[in-house]
Order: structure tokens, then C-alpha cells, then sequence
């Protein structure tokens, strides 16, 4: 019966004791409401916790909430890698350490440059030439006995990254427009673009080289850089980015696009146009063969109806122009609701 | 004395056709007269319109503005809703009716010099809303059996319409802005091909379930003046409208 009764005791006392070192394990874990410091702020629909070419290369920085439970400061490393590096072999071949310090109790925000995340060497390139995003897992971990990592505690969190940018789109032609020009393309397929973006160069070139010259046609000139006699004059040069004197001039929202409108321009000025694609986290890719092409003067339908003498237009409310019937139709419809609201009032 | 003599005969003529219309119908238990007792109480109309709309813009300018810039038809989709509001015996209903519609016209705008068209678009888009007086004499249907109800509609129109280029409003050379209101007059006369009689069953069962009286394939001519009286733009028409018409 004693036997029995002190057999209880010391299990009772060794669960007691199990609890507690479970309870008062240390441990740290990462907060998915990680942020990544830059100059301008993406939308929700924008992927803003994926790190985009841009932000690597100007090496924004992440911050990471932790939840840390410890009696007293440890030593804690950040390690990346394609899958988590709590493996020793994993973490030997394909890992890179980040980060490493001292946390404690404090819930601290710990701060890693994105280019880091991205690749050891910092460089921002990655072995991959798909545009599309990929994945890190970023392993918090304290450092055991034995100087390693301890999965004692330890915590992962997995984020994306997308440093490729999509491949040019292939330019067909540039329609002239009033005081617009209108580039068209061949949409890319099977890649993650979300739009396309415009960059205009002013160019030496004459309208008549660009009327005569067919240049306005896909492979027909344009594609060289300055001083190319065979196409526009410019500095663009395709498969590279827009230079700093070339012009954002426009954008077009959608994949499947073909088509879209170059805006400040000015009319029988030649310009050379270039698009780029840009993907979901922002990242510009190179520029697309460039053509040239010049707005030009257009009649639209309401000059064309006010050169033939109509008296029409000015607004829909346009009593500035003594016209008078927009009160007499607001009377009219008045009227007639009021009728029919009468009528249905009076109705059994 | 006459006129009595007529009344008599339109009367005794009504009754023949009402009971006509009362079909006797037969089942197990024997005949019986279905008559109308499934017809639900009638006092509106909608219809669901669609046909060419070619504003008659041209009329009064110089030269051709419209046809040159848009050149091809264009339809128009649009809806009216009638109140029957009175019911006049042996003719039909009579009563108010209320619609709108819309079309778009879409070209490639010239360019000044006349060198051929630009790839930059100049649009169009006129949207009448009307309010008319709908007579429908359906006193053939009702009564004879006769699957016709024509009808004539007169009243104003109010229309808005707006012209754009590119991503831009239009402008005249003096800067006033391509849009604008008119108020105008118009009037239709048309065609209405009951259908009920395809498929009489479905008939009853809409009416008993959603409360469609009749369902109508129509056609209609339309000629409307809309230019607020010599004042603005003739965005009024001259043409035919298909549609569907449900009677509830």
C-alpha cells in the first residue's frame, strides 16, 4: 500500500516536473505580420511581403516581429534556404546564415536586407530564369550546445521573393493618334506579367524617314541605339532598360493586352517608343524592340459636326450656351412622375 | 336605333368570343371549362427593345459629319415599361409608358489633313429616354382569338448624348464640350404577335407562377425629332425595333 502510494507520488511528481520544463521551455516564434521597408508602398493586391527585384536591389529592409520566451538572453540565428535548415545537410549545402544575436524576453523586431534573403552573395540574381515568385524558409532558431541551430524552440517562416522580371514583350506597330501614339505588341503568354509600361525617347528622325522608311514595322528598323542610320534615333536599346532620358509615357493593366495609348506627346514630333512588361510585385523587365512613330492631328466627330455648322454640345447642362432644353425636359419628367405618382396614390 | 343595334351586336358578339375563349377542356372525371379563372389582374407592360438606331445628326448640317465618321449601322438596346391604366371595352388599354435605350458608335477618327484614318477611336453614345401615351388594341386577341395586338405610342423625348476621343471628351475648335441634352417629339406604330398560343400551357404557368399575362414578339416603326426643337443636335431617328413584350 505504501509502495503504492509513494509509486503515485513520484509519477505524479514526474509529470509535475515534465509540465514545467515544457512549460518554461525556451522558444521563439515569427510573426506573419512581417513588413518590408521601402520608399513606396505596394497595394494588398500587390503582394507587398514579397521581395521584388527592387526592393533587393536597393536593399530594403524586413522587419520580423518575434514572440520570444526566455529567462534570459540567448543567442538566436536567422538561417534561409529553399526548405527549412534545421537539417544539418540541408543547411550544409543550400542554407546561408542572416542573421545572429542576442534576444531576450522583449518580443523584439529583428532587421534582415532583403538582398540577403534573397541570396548569400547579395547579388540579387537567383538560378532561375522564370519570372515568377519563389519561396524562402527562414528558420529562427536558438543556438544550441553544440553551436548549431536547435530545433528545441525553434520556429520557420516561409516568404517570397520575385527578383526575375518578365521578358520583353514583341512590338508590332505604333498608330499615330492626336497627341497620343498607340503601341501594339504581342501578348506574353504563360508568364506572371500584369501590365505593360511606355517609355518614350524624342528622336532626330524626320516624319519622312518614318513615312518612307517603314520604320513604324516590325523588323523594319528602329531597333538599333544612337547614331543607327537603319532605324530611330535613339538610346534605347532593346533587351536593356529604359535608359534615364527615356520617358515613362504611359502604362496598359492586363496580361492579355495588346494595345495601349503613349500619352504627352506632341503632335508631328517623332518619338521612339519602347514597352517593357512588369509582373504583380512591380519588376520591369527589359525593353521591347523600340519604334518611331509621330502623333498627328485628328478630327473627331464632334468637330467634324461643329465645322459642318451644328449647334449641338457645351454639356448636359448647358443653359451657358442659351440652350433651353434641359429645364424644359427636367419639367417634363417632373411632370410626368408626379402624374404617375398621383395616379397610383389614388388608386383602391 | 342603329347605334343600339350595333351595341347589341358588339355585345352578343363579345359573348360569343368569351365563351369561345373558354375553352372546355376534358380529363377522367369528365369535361369541365378552365374559362379564366388562371388570368391574374393585368395593369403593365414591359418590352425589351432592339434595332437599328441611325440619329438623324446629318440632316441639319452642312455635309455628312455622322455617315463620314461612323459610316455603318449601329443598333440600339433598350426597354420600356407601359401602366395600363384604362382599359377601354372592346378596344384595348390605354395608359402612360416610360422607356430608355442606348447605342454607341465607334470609328477611327480622320486625320485633319484627309490622309486617312488615325488609330485613335472618336465615339458616340446617345441614350433617349421617353415618355409616351400607349394605346394597344387587343380586343382581337381577347376576344377573337385573333393572335394581333396593334398599337401606337406619341409623346417627348429627352436624350443625353457625349462624344469622346481617345481617353478624352470631345471639344470643338472654340473648347465647348461634345455633349449635351435634347428635347424632342416622337411617335411609333407597330406590330404585336401573341405567343401565347405556342405553347398555351407554359402560358398559364408563367401567369400562375410570376404573373405574365401575355408574352408578345413585336415589331415597331419609330420616328422621333429630337434636337430640342432646331436648337441642338437632331439625335432623333426614323427606324424599325424588333422586341419581346410581357404583359403582367
Amino acid at each position: 500500500m505504501l509502495r503504492n502510494k509513494v509509486g503515485a507520488w513520484a509519477l505524479a511528481a514526474g509529470a509535475a516536473a515534465s509540465w514545467t520544463t515544457v512549460a518554461q521551455a525556451d522558444s521563439v516564434s515569427v510573426l506573419d505580420n512581417y513588413t518590408i521597408d521601402r520608399a513606396e508602398e505596394r497595394d494588398s493586391d500587390e503582394e507587398p511581403q514579397t521581395i521584388s527585384l527592387k526592393d533587393c536591389e536597393e536593399d530594403a529592409i524586413v522587419s520580423f516581429p518575434l514572440n520570444v520566451t526566455a529567462t534570459e538572453l540567448r543567442t538566436m540565428e536567422v538561417w534561409v534556404g529553399p526548405e527549412s535548415c534545421l537539417d544539418l545537410e540541408v543547411r550544409t549545402e543550400q542554407c546561408h546564415r542572416v542573421w545572429g544575436d542576442e534576444v531576450g524576453p522583449n518580443n523584439p523586431n529583428i532587421e534582415i536586407e532583403s538582398s540577403l534573403i534573397v541570396s548569400e552573395s547579395q547579388d540579387c540574381a537567383t538560378d532561375s530564369s522564370s519570372s515568377t515568385a519563389r519561396s524562402a524558409t527562414l528558420l529562427f532558431a536558438f543556438e544550441g550546445d553544440n553551436g548549431e541551430p536547435a530545433s528545441e524552440g525553434s520556429d520557420t517562416l516561409v516568404m517570397k521573393y520575385d527578383v526575375v522580371a518578365p521578358d520583353p514583350p514583341h512590338v508590332t506597330s505604333i498608330g499615330q493618334g492626336d497627341g497620343q501614339l498607340s503601341p501594339q505588341w504581342d501578348p506574353l503568354e504563360g508568364s506572371d506579367v500584369t501590365g505593360y509600361r511606355f517609355y518614350c525617347q524624342e528622336s532626330t528622325t524626320t516624319q519622312e524617314e518614318v513615312d518612307d522608311g517603314d520604320l513604324d514595322q516590325a523588323g523594319a528598323g528602329g531597333q538599333g541605339g544612337a547614331g543607327n542610320g537603319g532605324g530611330c534615333q535613339t538610346s534605347m536599346v532593346a533587351g536593356e532598360r529604359p535608359p534615364p532620358e527615356a520617358k515613362f509615357c504611359g502604362e496598359q493593366a492586363g496580361k492579355s493586352a495588346g494595345r495601349g495609348t503613349v500619352t504627352g506627346v506632341t503632335n508631328d514630333r517623332v518619338y521612339t517608343v519602347g514597352v517593357v512588361a512588369q509582373d504583380i510585385v512591380g519588376n520591369e523587365g527589359t525593353i521591347s524592340n523600340v519604334l518611331c512613330q509621330y502623333p498627328k492631328e485628328v478630327t473627331d466627330f464632334y468637330e467634324a459636326y461643329t465645322n459642318a455648322g451644328g449647334k449641338g454640345g457645351g454639356g448636359f447642362c448647358s443653359m451657358g450656351y442659351g440652350r433651353g432644353s434641359t429645364p424644359w425636359a427636367g419639367f417634363m419628367l417632373l411632370g410626368l412622375g408626379m402624374g404617375w405618382a398621383r395616379r397610383r396614390k389614388r388608386r383602391p | 336605333m342603329k347605334l343600339n343595334a350595333f351595341a347589341l351586336t358588339l355585345v352578343a358578339g363579345s359573348a360569343v368570343a368569351t365563351s369561345a375563349f373558354a375553352q372546355q377542356e376534358y380529363d377522367e372525371l369528365g369535361g369541365y371549362d378552365r374559362g379564366h379563372d388562371y388570368d391574374s389582374e393585368q395593369y403593365a407592360a414591359i418590352e425589351a427593345r432592339f434595332g437599328p438606331y441611325w440619329p438623324k445628326i446629318d440632316e441639319e448640317v452642312n455635309g455628312a459629319p455622322f455617315d463620314d465618321t461612323f459610316g455603318k449601322r449601329h443598333y440600339a438596346f433598350g426597354l420600356q415599361v407601359d401602366w395600363q391604366m384604362l382599359r377601354i371595352p372592346m378596344l384595348g388599354t390605354l395608359g402612360p409608358g416610360v422607356g430608355w435605350s442606348w447605342v454607341r458608335y465607334s470609328a477611327a477618327a480622320p486625320f485633319s489633313d484627309g490622309t486617312g484614318s488615325s488609330d485613335q477611336n472618336t465615339r458616340l453614345w446617345i441614350m433617349p429616354f421617353w415618355g409616351v401615351g400607349v394605346l394597344r388594341v387587343d380586343v382581337f386577341a381577347k376576344n377573337w382569338q385573333i393572335p394581333f395586338v396593334p398599337y401606337a405610342k406619341a409623346g417627348m423625348v429627352y436624350a443625353l448624348w457625349g462624344c469622346s476621343s481617345g481617353d478624352e471628351r470631345c471639344r470643338s475648335a472654340d473648347g465647348k464640350l461634345g455633349r449635351g441634352s435634347e428635347l424632342g417629339t416622337m411617335w411609333a406604330a407597330g406590330l404585336m404577335l401573341l405567343l401565347d398560343w405556342m405553347d398555351e400551357e407554359s402560358a398559364r404557368e408563367m401567369d400562375n407562377s410570376v404573373g405574365v399575362n401575355n408574352s408578345y414578339f413585336f415589331g415597331e416603326w419609330y420616328s422621333s425629332n429630337v434636337d430640342s426643337f432646331g436648337d441642338g443636335m437632331q439625335v432623333g431617328t426614323d427606324t424599325w425595333t424588333l422586341g419581346l413584350a410581357f404583359e403582367f
